[in-house]
């Protein structure tokens, strides 16, 4: 997909039609822990706890195939924590998720990732000292070259090479960042690798894609491109779930939003039903949903730029 | 034997407890478990097959007693295999004597009963002649046994449990010692994340200091000495994150590469002590001799009270600090979390330089105290490097109190082996503490839990 | 030869040259540019902070010493070497599996903590109809076949050995090397060249660029579907194995194994080749070892001369049998030195040192 057309995605705020698995998850009931029509992720008791502080304690969650899922919730409310456990990069203390119905709280987390489910960071993790280019051939799955047996026999993974580097090209050149392919990840700007971890993540073709933070650190002009890719994976037929603490910038966006806080889901519901909803309201005090995008885009800006 | 049944009992019990908590990763844990066990038992049946033969360092040399006299004036000779002479000695006040060799072989060493004073006589089952067999050219300890009508002595060696008493005692001792030298290492990583390999010539330094200003101004009271040894460690301390760790991190040099330039310091420092202090081991003069003192159950020299005593005064002062003065907060903050520290209006740098000082200063007089109870010389900081290392992860890298848990731990349970084991299987036992530790509890016995690989 | 002499206000300076380039090109510089070579994949390729780069040394010297003194397999080197690298593999597990799932400083622990266990064993007497205890294995030989290994590896292997001239010597100036020592100096520096290839060829291909990214970031490589774990055990093993390699020859060279050899030091002496020649680098490990030991003699037997041409034999209060130790003390000043101004060596690349700072 040329970059211009996801511009025009993002640019009006709700799209005018809705595929299949977006008009499913609006029959969902909005409620916590509800029932989806075809979950791609479901949670049961998923806990965790620093000291004596409970930081994660989800009952139950069902997320959607096919549709952009937001979590969203005050600073500290346990998203990214919970983004760690889902994926294991932390342990939990108890719980219990499927993933396409297979069980994976006792898998490691790169076999999370081998099953579909990858991840992104919230501080971006591009690999500095690599060009961008072996960035993004990193991320391809199942590469024979990768086993030590056969690194050394460079007839059997020539050709999958190739097919890795042709598509790494074609989206870089999605993601705006085929000029750079040969520069090293750590001269990127900010923005750039938040593109370039997206795009690396997509390599690997996942069937659930978690997002966390996208739009951090990231300059206004480029956050609605981001999210018109962050469209543009769901019409692709990925499932995307992504954590967004300002409500605004995925208001228009998502299809359905789960509202975390203190570590448990407080609602969830499409935007509409999540917005009109008092424990929402309560849970945002002093927080205006009806703020422009605009100043959601500089607020995140100014809380994480400077940490790029 | 008994001894590998021992510890595959006890990892299996581990790993039971263990297997509760999670099942993921639980069949590399086993395969590890199992190849630990392995390695380590095949080891134990080698140690145990094999018959043991200890040396320790020096000579040919011992201590002439009846009963808990010395006996000043006796005649000691010693020949080798083919009857030549290779020196003769007289036992001075303290009943010392020693006959310098330098060849490994078999030895004869013949105490003169002419030279003994009238009326003692040598022990029931015990001649004027000692063979010996030196395989290596170290020390070598050589006892007679002296008897006399006047002096009633006895000749069955201490009950089991007096044994174990004394071991013990060495533990707590060397324990002591140990954790004085791993809070330094630990609370350094905590406010800075550095792993600092030149922290055991701090242990060497501080020793080598004590004995200098002993040997100037012999007969200085005790608690000088250790004042002056806390004072010139924590100035190399000062000096070493001032002058070089302070600016390299200000230069955002990473942790990797100042461990890198710590394990260039270590070099620098062990090799200039070497040139400066020679290669001889030497003890302090003044406290080299002591006779024991009983208090209760223990008999040991008075400096062993000493020590044991003022280390752990010191221990629970570095508690106190840390937990009632506002610095001591300031350190376990800033080893908690440096920027919400910083943020939160501490002076990180003062405090990590804080932290340098009173840890250098703690090693180099664990180091002083460590020559004091066995010998000064330039490896000591490098031979006790191991147990350091293992006690401070085994507490917890970066915690205060895990180092000091840790270090009494290591220390007391490696001097404990060698109640059973051979002298050097106690660093043995140190690198298994360590290895299950990694294994089972990386975070250590009181860290708190986060996220490793 | 005498040409090539040259005596300046009492200073040798042919000696001083001729040994510094001896030094650097002898079958010792050759062995510790196999172990930069193990301790660049290591550390350079993967992040690997491994200070115990000796206990694979030992692994692999003892491991084969021991094959052959004890005469199994019909006491053949090449499985005495091949048995060297299983020790060394399996002392890669025992390290690698508790210590590569934790942060980086845990593996700088362990390893220098086996390197030290490994030295204390194999001198305890309780080892001495194996290892040789504290005596160490003084002569490499399988007493039931008669056999010594200086005399396989100088005389039976060696094209270059004539029985009829058996102190015949090759090259020229103070670069003539007896047949041992010039048989031995190819095979090891071939080596060399062919684990650097070998290394280079593995990081140029898709498994390399996996291990690269640990090095980077490992949460990414595993948030990618890389099991980080794995890779680091089989980055261990080979670097390890070749760590062995580097004790083997240097066993070959020496004839003899003992527990000195294996020192904390030797690893230090590694590390500095590797950071003067360049880490992450092709050619770095090779260079590095002939840099390092020309400039450490050179420097030396600079020293000696100096003190020897002084007023009574004392320059700067130090005497002869001091320049052993000042030797040690710059190469910790070499070392700190060189990650403090010089990160990349001689070879690296600045750029990506400099990537560090960021």
């Amino acid at each position: 997909m040329p970059a211009n057309s996801s511009e025009s995605h993002a640019s009006d705020a709700r799209p005018t039609a809705r595929n299949a698995a977006q008009m499913a998850v609006r029959t969902a009931q909005p409620e916590p822990g509800s029932v989806k029509p075809d979950a791609i992720l479901t949670i049961d008791n998923v806990s965790r706890s620093f000291g004596g502080l409970k930081a994660v304690d989800v009952k139950r969650l069902e997320v959607q195939r096919g549709v952009i899922t937001a979590f969203i919730g005050p600073n500290g409310a346990g998203k990214t924590t919970f983004f760690n456990l889902l994926t294991r990069f932390d342990d939990p203390d108890t719980g219990a998720w499927n993933f396409n119905g297979k069980p994976m709280q006792d898998q490691r987390s790169y076999a999370i990732a081998k099953a579909g489910m990858v991840r992104t960071f919230q501080l971006t993790k591009s690999l500095g000292k690599m060009s961008v280019m072996d960035n993004m051939m990193l991320g391809a799955k199942n590469q024979s070259g990768e086993s030590l047996s056969r690194a050394l026999l460079k007839g059997s993974w020539r050709k999958q090479e190739r097919r890795v580097e042709a598509q790494a090209t074609d989206l870089l050149g999605r993601f705006n960042l085929a000029h750079m392919r040969d520069e090293y990840a750590a001269t990127l700007s900010g923005g750039q690798r938040k593109l370039l971890e997206m795009a690396r993540a997509l390599m690997s073709e996942p069937e659930l894609i978690l997002l966390d933070e996208p739009m951090a650190g990231v300059n206004p002009a480029l956050v609605q491109s981001l999210l018109g890719h962050v469209q543009a994976l769901r019409d692709d037929g990925v499932s995307v779930l992504f954590i967004e603490h300002d409500m605004d910038v995925i208001m228009g966006i998502s299809d359905w939003i789960v509202v975390l806080a203190e570590g448990s889901v407080i609602a969830e519901g499409t935007p509409e039903q999540v917005s009109q909803n008092d424990v929402v309201v309560d849970a945002y005090l002093g927080t205006s949903f009806a703020g422009a995008t605009g100043d959601g885009a500089r607020s995140s800006e100014g809380d994480e730029g400077n940490q790029q | 034997m008994g001894q590998f049944g021992h510890v595959s009992l006890s990892t299996c019990t581990i790993s039971a407890m263990y297997g509760r908590g999670r099942a993921g990763s639980s069949a590399v844990r086993v395969g590890a478990l199992a190849l630990l066990t392995l390695i380590v038992a095949s080891l134990f049946v080698l140690f145990a097959a094999v018959p043991n033969a200890e040396a320790q360092e020096g000579s040919l040399k011992g201590t002439l007693r009846l009963g808990r006299e010395t006996v000043e004036g006796a005649e000691i000779s010693a020949t080798d295999a083919d009857g030549n002479d290779i020196g003769t000695a007289t036992t001075d006040v303290d009943g010392k004597w020693e006959i310098p060799f330098s060849e490994i072989g078999t030895y004869t060493v013949t105490l003169d009963a002419a030279s003994l004073p009238e009326g003692v006589g040598f022990a029931e089952g015990f001649s004027e002649s000692v063979e010996i067999e030196i395989d290596e050219v170290r020390a070598k300890a050589v006892a007679f046994k002296l008897d006399s009508a006047d002096v009633s002595t006895t000749l069955e060696i201490d009950p089991l449990w007096q044994r174990l008493l004394s071991r013990a005692v060495d533990g707590v001792k060397v324990g002591l010692l140990m954790a004085l030298a791993a809070v330094g290492l630990s609370l350094i990583y905590g406010v800075t994340g550095l792993v600092n390999f030149a922290h055991s010539e701090m242990v060497t330094f501080g020793a080598v200091m004590a004995f200098a200003i002993e040997s100037l101004w012999g007969g200085l009271p005790f608690w000088i000495v250790i004042l002056f040894t806390a004072v010139v460690g924590g100035v190399l301390g000062f000096v070493l994150e001032g002058g070089l760790f302070g600016p390299l991190r200000r230069r955002k040099m990473n942790n990797i590469s100042l461990m890198i330039v710590s394990i260039g310091l270590a070099f620098v420092l062990r090799y200039s002590i070497l040139l400066f202090f020679g290669s001889a081991p030497q003890s302090y003069e003044h406290y080299r001799i002591q006779s024991a003192t009983d208090i209760g159950p223990f008999s040991l020299p008075g400096k062993d009270y000493w020590i044991m005593g003022v280390s752990f005064i010191l221990l629970v002062a570095v508690g106190l600090l840390l937990q009632r003065t506002k610095m001591g907060t300031a350190m376990r903050a800033v080893a908690d979390n440096p920027p919400l520290s910083q943020s939160s209006g501490i002076d990180v740098d003062r405090t990590i330089i804080a932290v340098w000082i009173a840890g250098s200063a703690l090693a180099a007089v664990g180091g002083s105290f460590l020559g004091l109870t066995q010998i000064v010389e330039w490896q000591m900081g490098e031979k006790v490097l191991l147990l350091i290392f293992a006690a401070v992860t085994l507490g917890g890298l970066g915690t205060a109190y895990g180092a000091m848990v840790g270090g009494l731990a290591i220390g007391f349970a490696s001097e404990m082996s060698t109640f059973w084991l051979d002298n050097d299987l106690k660093f043995l036992i140190a690198l298994i503490v360590l290895i299950l530790i990694l294994l089972f509890r990386p975070q250590g016995i009181l860290g708190v839990r986060e996220r490793f690989g | 030869m005498s040409s090539f002499t040259s005596l300046i206000g009492g200073y040798d300076i042919s000696k001083l040259l001729g040994d510094s380039l001896r030094a650097g090109v002898n079958v010792q510089s050759a062995a510790f540019a196999l172990g930069a070579v193990g301790l660049n994949l290591h550390y350079g390729f993967t992040g690997l902070l491994n200070v115990g780069m000796v206990a694979f040394m030992a692994a692999g010297s003892y491991g084969m010493a021991i094959i052959f003194t004890q005469g199994l397999f019909g006491g053949s080197i090449l499985l005495g070497i091949l048995g060297g690298l299983v020790f060394a593999t399996i002392i890669a597990l025992l390290v690698g599996i508790p210590a590569l799932r934790l942060r980086s400083d845990y593996l700088a622990i362990t390893t220098i903590a086996i390197g030290e266990v490994m030295r204390i064993s194999f001198r305890s007497r309780r080892l001495l109809d194996i290892t040789g205890g504290p005596f160490g294995l003084p002569s490499i030989e399988d007493r039931s076949a008669d056999i010594s290994l200086a005399d396989r590896i100088g005389r039976d292997w060696n094209p270059f050995f004539s029985v009829d001239d058996p102190t015949k010597t090759f090259g020229f100036w103070r670069l003539d090397f007896d047949a041992k020592t010039l048989w031995l100096m190819i095979i090891g520096w071939t080596l060399v060249v062919l684990c650097s290839l070998l290394v280079w060829k593995l990081i140029q291909s898709p498994w390399g660029r996996v291990i690269k990214a640990i090095r980077e970031d490992e949460d990414a490589a595993r948030a990618l579907g890389k099991n980080v774990f794995g890779y680091k055990l089989q980055s261990l093993i080979i670097g390890g194995c070749i760590g062995a390699l580097a004790g083997i020859v240097r066993t070959l060279d020496s004839g003899f194994v003992e527990s000195n050899q294996f020192k904390p030091q030797t690893t230090f002496f590694i590390w500095t080749v590797l950071i003067l020649g360049g880490a992450a680098s092709k050619w770095g490990p090779m260079l590095g070892a002939f840099v390092f030991w020309f400039v450490l003699v050179f420097v030396e037997e600079a020293l000696r001369q100096v003190i020897i041409n002084a007023d009574d034999m004392v320059w700067m209060g130090l005497e002869a049998n001091d320049v052993g130790r000042m030797r040690l003390i710059m190469m910790g000043i070499m070392l700190a030195a060189l990650m403090i101004w010089r990160p990349q060596g001689i070879l690296g690349k600045k750029e990506e040192a400099l990537l560090d700072a960021r």
